[in-house]
């Protein structure tokens, strides 16, 4: 994917359809909210590093955010093309904001005798803070391909046939977790995810995605679905 | 519910804004695609039986931009001939009828059949009548006005899109071809069915459409033109088609003398040393064969289209065929509304700290300063938040507080 030419200030600027907006155009039920039918927009800023606001200073900072980041060609897989949104808070004088702490940490690891891990997954705030009400997560969405691993629906997790990606041979299963109400008035909601490995990992995957035909290295990602807060964990599934 | 609510904003009413512009695109093909024979595809669709090997012949040729056995070639246009059926080059070959309808030709002549049900196809689907047949100019009734023999060139939809823009067609083309000995007496006595002309090319145009254009059963169509004497109509361009019907006898010297190896039903070589399923047209010191009809009625149409697009068109690496094509898109426009109160905060996992803190705050100046963030995408989304489309800004842009902005996405089709 290539950059954009940055030298123009034209500020109208062309869509293109995602895989996901071609596949409800091809299905013609225009009319239907779940339908090709565009009722809302987002903002991202995925190639943004604001570090280097802290690094340079507000002014300094944003004028190099501004002519130093090259921004990339759209994305037409709906699931990659806007990681980081932007967020509308009441209220404007939030210094902090909720991050997402998992439970255990690390590389979650799967072989022969470990075919599940529960993960405990909390919305968190520093020093005691409360989450902004209107951030407070209610649901986790859970990232995973779904050739290798599931989650178990006892906590409530659904599947949503929404993210399904078939192209990839691995597809990109998107669940939906529901959370405890557990310490809600500090807005720190937990869910419990079990990740299961799944049996029907065959050689082919093995020799195709891992290394040395013995160890499938991954990653799946949980995004707080009010928040935004969004965590990756590398996941290793050895035979 | 759709991941992360307060990252959206709905489009009311007026946000929403449908246009339609036109986009012209300038095509352009070099004479060395239309020649050479790797970027020439023939399909052997054509097949006799009987006497000797047979011939085998396309019904129409298609020009790529390269090497057709390459995935990445398009095709660009088809080329084909046509003979109109009351005319004196049919009339020539003293065809018979039988008693299904059926015309019959004799022996010496290939493949007519096919090229008068060639025209009469174009014929149909262009002038709603098989039977018509097409004049240039366009209104005229005069008898030699009337496209008798016709060059076919349609224009693949990959290349003339929604339409060919009026008054940009125009082609190059040797109308006189290599001189032979009955001509010349001087000239060399080899063939002039292979040989590309040396005389000068002349310009084919559609100049004058804009002004004179008929709306005809095919769509809009224009006289084409030579060059270099506008009140020479040589042909029709109809551009919702993208098919270009020439008259041979006007852009070709069809009198002249043609000499040269032609695929024909024989079992014997002709001469010993070419192999047998050909003929030779034009031998003799004493030859009358002509373009025009001998050759027209004689040979194959892939003789025909070979020669034309091989010593007519010429092959070298200059523009052989130009026109402008027209694409109609219609564009959704929205007005992506950003007040200042909005999007002021971001999910971007370099905007906080280890702690949560919001880096681009000062630390000991929260009171004053409020958060701002750089957005570079603006997602469009349906009623349950799937991501429809996706547009990117050439540089990130500052959004704060103090800031309203407005976005306009353009999605076309």
């Amino acid at each position: 994917m290539g950059f954009l030419d940055h030298s123009t200030n034209n500020i109208i600027v062309d869509a293109v359809l995602t895989d996901r907006g071609r596949e409800l155009l091809a299905a013609q039920n225009g009319n239907d909210k779940t339908g090709f039918k565009i009722e809302k927009f987002s903002l991202s800023d995925d190639e943004v590093d604001y570090t280097i606001i802290q690094k340079y200073g507000r002014t300094v900072g944003k004028e190099k955010i501004i002519k130093n980041t090259p921004v990339f060609e759209a994305q037409t897989k709906a699931y990659l093309a806007q990681k980081y949104r932007m967020v509308t808070l009441n209220d404007p004088l939030v210094t902090h904001l909720p991050s997402l702490s998992v439970s255990p940490s690390g590389t979650l690891s799967f072989n022969s005798t470990t075919t599940q891990v529960t993960l405990f997954v909390k919305t968190v705030m520093s020093e005691g803070r409360t989450v902004p009400v209107e951030i407070i997560d209610n649901e986790f969405y859970v990232i995973l391909p779904s050739k290798l691993l599931a989650i178990s629906t006892r906590q409530g997790a659904r599947q949503t046939a929404l993210d399904i990606d078939e192209s990839t041979s691995l597809l990109t299963g998107t669940y939906v977790v529901t959370t405890s109400s557990n310490n809600k008035g500090q807005g720190t909601t937990l869910a419990e995810i079990v990740l299961t490995k799944l049996s029907s990992i065959d050689d082919t995957l093995f020799t195709v995605y891992g290394s040395g035909g013995t160890t499938i290295k991954t990653i799946i990602s949980i995004i707080g679905a009010d928040s935004g807060a969004r965590t990756d964990i590398p996941i290793s599934i050895t035979r | 519910m759709a991941l992360i609510p307060g990252s959206f904003k709905d489009l009311a009413d007026g946000d929403t804004r449908i246009s339609k512009s036109t986009l012209n695109q300038l095509v352009d093909v070099i004479q060395e695609d239309i020649s050479g024979s790797f970027t020439r595809r023939t399909y052997q669709v054509f097949v006799t039986g009987g006497i000797g090997p047979g011939v085998t012949s396309s019904l129409f040729q298609t020009v790529y931009d390269q090497d057709f056995t390459l995935q990445t070639a398009n095709p660009i246009f088809d080329m084909t001939v046509g003979l109109f059926s009351g005319s004196d080059t049919v009339a020539s070959t003293s065809p018979t009828i039988d008693s299904a309808g059926k015309l019959l030709f004799p022996s010496t002549s290939l493949m007519m059949r096919e090229k008068i049900d060639i025209y009469k196809q174009f014929a149909k689907n262009l002038l709603g009548d098989a039977e018509a047949s097409f004049t240039s100019p366009f209104d005229s009734t005069s008898a030699v006005d009337r496209i008798d023999e016709a060059l076919f060139i349609s224009f693949k939809r990959l290349f003339s899109r929604d339409r060919i823009k009026k008054e940009t067609f125009a082609f190059r083309f040797y109308s006189t071809g290599a001189i032979s000995f009955i001509d010349d007496p001087g000239a060399d006595k080899g063939t002039t069915l292979d040989v590309t002309s040396e005389d000068t090319p002349k310009i084919f145009t559609d100049i004058g459409a804009s002004t004179s254009t008929r709306r005809t059963f095919g769509g809009d169509a224009a006289n084409i033109v030579d060059a270099s004497n506008i009140n020479k109509k040589v042909g029709l361009v109809f551009y919702e088609h993208g098919t270009v019907v020439l008259d041979l006898k006007k852009i070709m010297k069809g009198n002249q003398h043609v000499s040269g190896v032609i695929d024909a039903m024989n079992g014997v070589s002709p001469d010993g040393i070419l192999p047998s399923g050909t003929m030779v047209i034009g031998s003799g010191p004493a030859s009358e064969e002509t373009y025009i009809p001998n050759f027209l009625t004689s040979g194959s149409i892939d003789d025909i289209v070979d020669h034309l697009a091989t010593c007519r068109f010429s092959s070298g690496t200059l523009t052989a065929m130009t026109f402008q094509n027209s694409t109609q898109i219609n564009s959704t426009l929205f007005f992506c509304r950003v007040s200042a109160d909005e999007f002021n905060f971001s999910t971007n996992p370099t905007y906080t700290d280890e702690n949560g803190r919001i880096r681009v705050i000062d630390v000991g100046q929260e009171s004053t300063q409020r958060s701002f963030t750089f957005p570079t995408t603006i997602g469009l989304h349906n009623g349950q938040g799937d991501l429809l489309a996706v547009a990117k800004l050439s540089r990130p842009i500052e959004k704060n507080d103090e800031r309203d902005i407005t976005f306009r996405v353009r999605l076309d089709f």
